[in-house]
């Protein structure tokens, strides 16, 4: 693996990928991130960084059968890997370093 | 309300970007049908257009090239196999030199120095004259060899 931490945006499709499940594929993925994150995402982005993730092995996918409300195209679906799930645990952990101490974050939200 | 089928030319991209990643055109579509909307649906393809472009991973392919143009193509392989042979169109008789310019630098000569006929005419009558004369020893020669050949064995 190239790295260690992730991206903002790696870890919001990773924590997505968790949070969906078994059946994460690229609309679940970006209406959680929206839903829950509260962040506007572009499909292709979801993709492209998915890619990326899927280049380092932090997730693994599979393709499913072709479906006619898509066009007749097929889904992909995602999985967070093993190392994957290392890497969100390690960057929490240095996130979560980072806060404590910090006096303007204390008191409630900004 | 908005029709639930892509406008023409977004089907047209959407094809095209399934070639390269039919999921995400897969995506786009089951989520316009959700959405029905065509803004939506024409951001979120132009942005995966660009993204599949510059971020995708090509494979090498040969490159296609066109042949060019036969005229060159014979031009350039006239350089590549004598590029000392001149084009002689009138079959003039001095090497590299076509028979206009022949033309052309004997009008010039009579204009500038009509004399040098008389030099040019010389030089041609004891050019054929020398090659009589040698024509004439060859001939001579061929001769006596041919008469030494004939009674050789026996004068010896």
């Amino acid at each position: 693996m190239g790295r260690e931490l992730l991206t903002d945006f790696e870890l919001m499709i990773l924590l997505a990928i968790l949070r969906v499940g078994d059946r994460a594929y690229g609309v679940p993925i970006a209406h959680e991130i929206e839903g829950t994150g509260r962040r506007n995402v572009v499909l292709g982005a979801v993709y492209a960084a998915l890619e990326r993730l899927e280049r380092n092995g932090l997730v693994s996918s599979r393709m499913g059968n072709p479906s006619p409300e898509r066009g007749g195209r097929a889904k992909r679906f995602f999985d967070v890997t093993p190392q994957g799930l290392k890497a969100v645990k390690e960057t929490q952990r240095s996130l979560v370093a980072l806060w404590k101490g910090v006096a303007q974050l204390k008191g409630g939200t900004a | 309300m908005t029709t639930l089928e892509p406008p023409r030319l977004a089907r047209t991209l959407l094809h095209r970007l399934a070639l390269d990643n039919e999921p995400l055109a897969g995506d786009l579509v089951e989520e316009f049908r959700r959405r029905q909307s065509r803004l939506w649906l024409w951001r979120q393809l132009i942005v995966a257009l660009v993204i599949q472009t510059l971020y995708a991973p090509h494979p090498p392919v040969a490159l296609n090239l066109t042949p060019v143009d036969p005229v060159v193509a014979e031009w350039l392989m006239w350089k590549k196999l004598d590029r000392k042979k001149k084009v002689n169109l009138t079959g003039s008789p001095i090497e590299g030199i076509g028979g206009l310019t022949m033309v052309i630098l004997g009008f010039m000569m009579t204009s500038v120095i009509p004399a040098i006929w008389w030099f040019v005419v010389a030089g041609i009558v004891s050019g054929v004259a020398l090659g009589l004369v040698m024509v004439k020893s060859h001939h001579g020669t061929l001769n006596r060899r041919s008469e030494g050949q004939k009674f050789g064995g026996y004068l010896t």
